[in-house]
């Protein structure tokens, strides 16, 4: 079989729930519609109906690993189920080649009552394994699971991360030619995360297609050669995963009354880039952005395979990109901190909190290895003594990571009168791992004799970092360590 | 490149009155290995064990010849020999009601309880009906050992027409199948039929000669038992297991007609109405 031949073909696919206010009413739909039909009345529907997914079509190469992206209640699972043939499609086809192996949700078919041995051998015949085959793969599958004696114990009795452990150790030990994997490899612990993705890989290496939903945009970029962002039922675009990402993002974090036309926008960008997964329209943007500033190993190629449109950041610092970087694609409108905290001010506010770019762009998704600014203005209404700004940049879970004052108490501005706008900045390069962070803005002065806080915002901007590919650094921060590995004893590969 | 066979299609020839019996054999170790477990699940965690599936069966059949020997002194019919021998003639029709109504009982939550076998797999449902077969199978052919066992001490012989009694069973088989394919279906759109379906196993036991002989019922009455579908399957157990007559041929050759052409329809339905199992479970 050559690279070119689809794994799955999935054309014009369509799904209509039926929804039914009782069980009675789907046997009364299957039998009163025909017969009033016959009698030539206009037939009855019993139930409300619910389109999950709207002429989707696409090809997935053999070998190919295909991320889906979107939102809760985006069609996401039903695809899948489509795909696993757990559900039947309203229109369209669907049509794989080979065993297809899936975990969806919780549960992958298991039957609570039954041991987990006993899951096992009946999953394995589900899949369509012989006696011998089964016997083969049984240990292995025992081993892969690491359940312990709880393999008698009926499922039911199991911990979530002990049942997606099993599963999981099912669907890849029966050696299938497509697996899919809806979103429940988030379960398990990290340790068994990492020995999920690294079968996963090895699964990929032997030739299988991998089809892959997950909320976790490093997963889908790091994992994938493609993605889809499903929308309400649609697909809205597909591509390489962090063009695709970076518009799931936007239609998450959209605000309540932009969400339509960023939607729209998404869609007809798909049209006018006529393809865009296509390989050739990721190098013209590489091309461009070789000499990044700030990017002395030269990654910047990498960090700019954003489709086909260019960053503010990359134009500016290279000069002759492609100037179609007014669409925002750093800038997030609905990326807005939920736990913003503002202490009751007094003397002075702290005014537009915000991120930008060197060259004065508002930016929120960041880039890794370049300069930004985080700016804010405080407006004095009262005269105050030895002021002085501050700020913090913390993790999502809190961890204060680095912080900035604008100086000690000795040097700071001995007066500033009542009726004054300062303009703060801190530059500081983006040194974090892809993620969420979140910026914490204070000013301090002296009020009657006193030393206290004039105004303090937590949380009061956030901004996200893009995943950088190639990034040795682990955790949190990239301090520019250098690694350095010889081999000792003179002998080479 | 395969069409995905879609759970709600039939993956069978419709149209095929042996498409039931495919069902069975394309998925055979499915079918064991699930009715397996229906037999040892009943008895996990009880110290005992299988064990019960014996015990159950010689508790009943004693009490019975106590009961019915000792307290009643009842006889069968004009054939009998003694009163011991009612409480077996008693068993071996209770046997054949029990095996159905295991089945029925089963039938109507059978696709509700496996609602994972419907959404998250695909799970060829119709075998499910032989699985349950299969282990209520197992409990009547313990129970009529049991029966075999006890016909030395209680009627100092086995009839040698026991050996008959595998025919009668496969006489009834499609029968139960049918039964249990067609409450299967309607008992995931009408969620009623299981608070129905246990007065109507027992109005059918009640119904057949099974703890009273034909003979004892009113000669316009006895003919309509035989609207009972239990009857004759009935009145063949008593004959191959404690008389030693063989069974009346004619009745059995109409029933298994009767009861192929049930099993063939039921199936059908079964396989119309499971695409809309999803929908509701």
């Amino acid at each position: 079989m050559s690279c070119d031949d689809p794994g799955i073909r999935v054309e014009g696919l369509s799904k209509r729930y039926e929804v039914y206010a009782q069980p009675a009413d789907r046997l009364k739909q299957m039998i009163l519609p025909r017969m009033q039909r016959a009698l030539g009345r206009p037939a009855h529907a019993w139930f409300r109906e619910f389109w999950a997914l709207r002429d989707v079509s696409f090809d997935v190469r053999k070998g190919e690993t295909v991320g889906i992206v979107g939102r809760n209640g985006s069609g996401k699972s039903t695809l899948l189920q489509l795909i696993c043939g757990t559900l039947s499609p309203t229109l369209g086809k669907v049509a794989v080649s080979g065993r297809v192996a899936a975990l969806l949700e919780l549960g992958a078919g298991f039957n609570p009552e039954f041991t987990g041995r006993e899951n096992v051998r009946l999953s394995g015949l589900l899949y369509g394994l012989s006696e011998r085959e089964l016997a083969a793969c049984h240990e292995a599958i025992l081993d892969f699971a690491e359940i312990g004696d709880f393999i008698d114990q009926p499922v039911k009795t199991y911990s979530s991360g002990m049942y997606v452990r099993l599963a999981f150790a099912v669907a890849i030990n029966v050696s299938p030619d497509i697996l899919v994997i809806d979103e429940v490899l988030s379960v398990g612990d990290e340790a068994f995360q990492r020995k999920c993705f690294a079968r996963i890989n090895r699964i990929r290496a032997n030739g299988a297609t991998v089809l892959f939903v997950s909320h976790s945009a490093g997963t889908v970029i790091e994992l994938c050669n493609r993605a889809l962002l499903l929308d309400r039922g649609e697909l809205l675009t597909e591509g390489s995963p962090k063009y695709v990402v970076s518009r799931y993002q936007k239609i998450l974090y959209s605000p309540a009354g932009k969400y339509q036309s960023i939607r729209e926008r998404i869609r007809t960008g798909k049209e006018a880039d006529a393809l865009p997964f296509d390989e050739q329209s990721e190098p013209r943007v590489r091309t461009s952005c070789t000499a990044g500033v700030g990017d002395p190993e030269g990654r910047g190629g990498a960090q700019a395979v954003d489709g086909a449109v260019t960053t503010p950041v990359a134009a500016k610092a290279v000069g002759n990109g492609p100037a179609k970087g007014m669409d925002g694609s750093f800038f997030e409108e609905g990326l807005i901190p939920k736990s913003t905290f503002h202490y009751d001010n007094s003397g002075a506010s702290i005014l537009d909190p915000h991120i930008e770019t060197p060259d004065g762009r508002r930016v929120n998704i960041l880039e890794a290895q370049r300069e930004y600014l985080y700016a804010y203005r405080v407006k004095f209404d009262r005269t105050v003594r030895d002021a002085r700004c501050g700020m913090l940049i913390k993790t999502i879970t809190g961890l204060e990571l680095a912080g900035c004052i604008t100086s000690w108490h000795g040097d700071s501005l001995p007066n500033v009168d009542a009726g004054t706008e300062l303009e703060v900045r801190f530059r500081f390069p983006c040194l974090f791992a892809s993620g969420a962070y979140f910026l914490n803005a204070g000013v301090q002065g002296r009020l009657g004799g006193e030393h206290v806080y004039l105004d303090r915002w937590i949380d009061g901007a956030m901004f996200k970092v893009l995943h950088e590919p190639g990034r040795l650094a682990t955790t949190m921060m990239d301090i520019g360590i250098k690694p350095e590995i010889h081999v000792s004893n003179g002998v080479t590969a | 490149m395969e069409q995905i066979p879609a759970m709600t299609t039939s993956a069978y020839r419709l149209t095929d009155p042996l498409s039931p019996y495919l069902a069975l054999t394309r998925h055979f170790a499915l079918v064991v290995q699930m009715a397996r477990r229906n037999v040892t699940g009943r008895y996990r965690g009880s110290f005992a064990g299988l064990f019960w599936s014996f015990l159950n069966p010689l508790l009943v059949l004693a009490i019975y010849t106590f009961v019915f020997g000792v307290i009643f002194k009842s006889r069968w019919d004009a054939r009998a020999t003694d009163h011991f021998q009612y409480a077996m003639v008693l068993f071996a029709g209770l046997n054949i009601n029990t095996f159905f109504a295991e089945c029925a009982n089963r039938a109507t939550t059978l696709i509700v309880e496996n609602a994972s076998f419907v959404k998250r797999v695909v799970f060829p449902l119709e075998t499910l009906t032989w699985s349950t077969l299969g282990s209520a199978l197992f409990h009547l052919c313990v129970s009529t050992l049991v029966l075999l066992a006890a016909s030395p001490v209680v009627m100092g012989h086995i009839p040698w027409t026991v050996i008959l009694f595998p025919i009668v069973v496969m006489c009834f088989l499609p029968f139960v199948a049918g039964t249990v394919w067609l409450l299967a279906s309607l008992g995931v759109y009408l969620r009623d039929l299981r608070q129905a379906i246990g007065i109507v196993t027992m109005a059918m036991m009640f119904l057949a000669p099974i703890v009273y002989p034909r003979t004892l019922v009113p000669m316009r009455y006895q003919d309509l038992l035989y609207l009972n579908p239990l009857t004759i399957i009935a009145e063949a157990s008593q004959n191959v297991l404690v008389f030693g007559e063989p069974p009346v041929w004619g009745h059995l050759g109409l029933y298994v007609l009767g009861s192929g052409l049930f099993a063939w329809l039921a199936f059908a339905w079964f396989e119309k109405t499971r695409k809309g199992f999803a929908d509701v479970v």
